[in-house]
């Protein structure tokens, strides 16, 4: 920058911005007589400064701040991990620490989840843990997370899942009411999903919203498959994913059961129809934004699900087609619901067509 | 108390203009800082915002609890602080944005998260080389805007702790602000169109 321009341009700037909008022109013209670059300079200036808000107007104190606090479990102070780069912390929950790393040879972006502690003793389900991973890692499919795998670093156990970037159902569904076309196009994408899986016999048994990812690019992905569950003890009867756990503060461990299959509740054996019932339960929750079954207690909302019907009034009286699909996503037997995600997904296509 | 003489020397060092003691400051506090800030943090109310100068007035004490520092004013420890940030953020940002990738990701894939988006990662980096140039043409402004933006502190607050008017340091936030505004933005346009010479209209 030439001697002197700059305090020529913040002169001029301050003049000319306290100046009424029409005058500043005229203003600028005799002031800088002539001198091209400076008018260029101001006036832009002041074009910018009019604009009102650019993204300074944010600090980013506070972002730094969680950024400074957040290393849970100290992992950060030495990023390499297994052959990944841990880059930063993408969330915590009740099965632990979940990072965004880099693969070291080949830059590509991983989620890893860091396991634990507690899991390391428990040889039986570091088994089940290795057997479901194995097999979910063979499936690849647009429409879920692809897992990487599964292994052991730093004496904790490790998932390491593709990356998706996006925003998660549920959060949609805090912000935005879900309109009935992106319903469809969500539901069928997870059908999809659930379709490639369960013809390899992976069930997820924890779909919810909070395990559905939207991309950018309207891409809907299935996290966490086949090992959302597996947190919790051999027992299937407490069989409660932790994922969106909370500790309260007497300690107590919540998990969620909205999505819950009637099966899932008495603790039978479950096949990919639990699945589509979660499925049903969070097709209801985008039309109605509601849950079809509610309860004050995790008690009375099992009750619930194994008792009472959905109200489907008024929100499905202008939609029976996608009402008979619900209803039959959420049929208490699994012998009445859609016997596989294929039936479902020929279904949807009918509506959307 | 063996590092006292040490940090109040240090950060004298550094407000008279030497970098290198800087390096040797910033770990201490990034650290005091870190604790502080992560045990706000995992208190039971989530949603507590930590204000800047509750952090950095708990962190002051605690260092002068430490290492009786005897900082004359509090002023060269709310811009170390806007420096930590700032060095903490471009950390995660580049960590970022030196992923070739794809695709831009807006939103972070889980829930309650804080990290940075592919968007405010390449605006903090295009504004920490912004401001590194402002810093050459005007070092008053470009402290100004690291106080604020990187420090969270108020105009009034800014105004408090440098001895200036409110509106003066209005005055110069508003020049700053639009100057990085146009700065970031030419960058980015450039970035859109780098054969500019071939596009018809």
């Amino acid at each position: 920058m030439r001697e002197g321009l700059w305090e020529n341009i913040e002169t001029l700037f301050n003049q000319a911005v306290n100046l009424p909008p029409e005058q500043r022109f005229a203003f600028l013209a005799s002031a800088c007589r002539g001198d091209e670059e400076l008018i260029r300079e101001v006036s832009s200036l002041i074009d910018e400064s009019e604009n009102g808000e650019n993204f300074l107007s944010e600090p980013v104190f506070e972002l730094g701040t969680k950024l400074l606090a957040f290393d849970p479990i100290g992992l950060l102070k030495e990023p390499d991990y297994a052959s990944y780069r841990l880059l930063g912390v993408l969330g915590r929950g009740g099965t632990g620490v979940v990072f965004l790393a880099e693969e070291k040879n080949s830059e590509r972006l991983a989620a890893i989840k860091i396991l634990p502690l507690s899991l390391a003793e428990d040889d039986e389900r570091i088994m089940r843990f290795q057997r479901e991973a194995q097999a979910a890692s063979s499936i690849k499919h647009p429409n879920f997370a692809q897992l990487y795998e599964f292994g052991k670093a730093k004496d904790r156990f490790f998932i390491a899942m593709e990356y998706v970037a996006g925003t998660t159902l549920r959060r949609l569904l805090k912000t935005d009411k879900c309109d009935v076309s992106k319903a469809l196009q969500i539901t069928a994408q997870i059908a999809e999903g659930l379709h490639a899986a369960h013809r390899t016999e992976i069930i997820h048994r924890d779909i919810k919203p909070e395990n559905i990812i939207l991309t950018d690019e309207g891409i809907v992905k299935i996290l966490d498959f086949g090992l959302a569950k597996m947190f919790d003890s051999a027992d299937t009867k407490k069989e409660v994913s932790f994922d969106d756990a909370f500790e309260t503060s007497s300690g107590l461990i919540i998990g969620t059961v909205n999505y819950m299959s009637p099966e899932q509740v008495r603790g039978q054996l479950l096949d990919g129809r639990t699945d589509l019932w979660s499925l049903g339960v969070i097709f209801y929750e985008m039309i109605v934004g509601e849950r079809p079954f509610t309860g004050e207690t995790a008690s009375d909302m099992q009750a619930s699900i194994l008792l009472s019907e959905p109200d489907y009034t008024p929100h499905f009286n202008d939609k029976p087609e996608i009402k008979k699909i619900i209803t039959k996503l959420l049929a208490k037997k699994v012998v009445d619901r859609y016997q596989n995600a294929a039936d479902l997904m020929k279904d949807l296509t009918a509506i959307r067509h | 108390m063996k590092n006292s003489l040490n940090i109040t020397e240090l950060l004298r060092a550094w407000s008279d203009g030497d970098d290198a003691s800087l390096e040797v400051l910033l770990p201490l506090v990034e650290q005091e800082l870190r604790r502080i800030a992560h045990s706000y943090m995992s208190n039971e109310n989530l949603n507590h915002t930590l204000q800047t100068t509750a952090l950095v007035n708990e962190a002051f004490i605690e260092l002068n609890k430490q290492h009786s520092v005897n900082w004359q004013n509090r002023k060269h420890f709310y811009a170390l602080t806007a420096q930590i940030m700032r060095r903490i953020l471009l950390k995660y940002a580049r960590d970022r944005s030196c992923i070739k990738r794809g695709g831009n990701f807006q939103h972070i894939s889980l829930e309650d998260v804080c990290v940075l988006t592919q968007q405010k990662s390449e605006e903090l980096i295009a504004l920490d080389e912004a401001l590194t140039r402002l810093s050459k043409i005007d070092p008053m402004k470009s402290s100004i805007v690291e106080l604020r933006y990187f420090g969270g502190l108020t105009i009034d607050e800014i105004g408090s702790i440098s001895g200036y008017a409110s509106v003066t340091v209005a005055v110069h936030w508003r020049l700053a602000k639009a100057w990085l505004g146009r700065e970031i933005q030419g960058k980015n346009k450039r970035k859109v169109f780098p054969e500019n010479n071939y596009i018809s209209v």
